[in-house]
């Protein structure tokens, strides 16, 4: 060793430190993703925030025909407790109702089917995002904190027509829902 | 005499004693203004616009 130029001030334990910093920095890295981690499934769990699902299954060329997708059922709806399940029809080139209501401050289920393409929406200033997919139920669940309109465009390119279909979404104070005997009707903003 | 294999050891064993402690600044920098910058988006635009589930 002695006969190598430049290695007399060799620390012996020079290998050591270099596994020392390594073993350090894994540990930083493994501990920042640790702490990602946690965040997301601290938010998943204690909050319930999750992908919205697309797991059901519905007959996009019979939409019109009847059941959940049927023009009379399409529009808000209101439950005793205040939530909301609004129920939309995406198509070429339009969301029906072009308007939705939905109560500020309650609990809201969206509920979007494809009457022909895969189409999108996405509410702006929001979380909710979620594409429709034909064959599918897109379902959503939120709040909306504030009254006020916010707009929900078709984000997924549909056609020649794309561009131009967007949906409104106007917030408004529960106590302006209907009730009683009309409260199972659905509504939109020309209700 | 050495051999050809005791050189590069003791070689090895100068490089990997001097940590470049600047790369390790440069390096955790990089990572805490990543990591900074997605608890921005967290706390100031992905939690600010609601719930979804």
């Amino acid at each position: 060793m002695a006969e190598i130029s430049g290695t007399a001030n060799l620390p012996p334990s020079g290998e050591n430190q270099s596994e020392t910093s390594e073993r350090l920095w894994v540990a930083f890295v493994t501990a920042t993703v640790a702490l990602l981690v946690v965040v997301v499934v601290f938010t998943s769990v204690h909050w319930g925030f999750h992908p919205p699902s697309q797991v059901e299954t519905i007959d996009s060329t019979s939409l019109h025909k009847g059941g959940e997708f049927s023009e009379a059922n399409l529009g808000t709806v209101v439950a005793p407790d205040g939530s909301a399940v609004v129920r939309v029809v995406a198509q070429q080139y339009t969301f029906v109702p072009n308007c939705i209501v939905v109560p500020a401050g309650k609990p809201v289920t969206i509920r979007l089917a494809s009457a022909d393409v895969v189409h999108g929406f996405i509410v702006e200033g929001t979380n909710v995002n979620a594409m429709v997919v034909p064959g599918y139920v897109t379902t959503v669940h939120t709040t909306f904190q504030e009254p006020g309109e916010r707009l929900m465009p078709c984000h997924e390119f549909c056609g020649v027509g794309h561009q131009a279909m967007w949906a409104h979404v106007r917030i408004v104070e529960a106590s302006r829902f209907p009730t009683g005997a009309d409260k199972q009707k659905a509504v939109n903003c020309a209700s | 005499m050495t051999t050809d294999d005791e050189i590069d050891k003791a070689r090895l064993a100068q490089v990997l004693a001097e940590v470049p402690k600047g790369s390790v600044v440069v390096a955790v920098t990089a990572i805490a203004i990543v990591v900074a910058i997605w608890f921005a988006f967290y706390f100031y635009a992905f939690l600010p616009r609601g719930p979804i589930g």
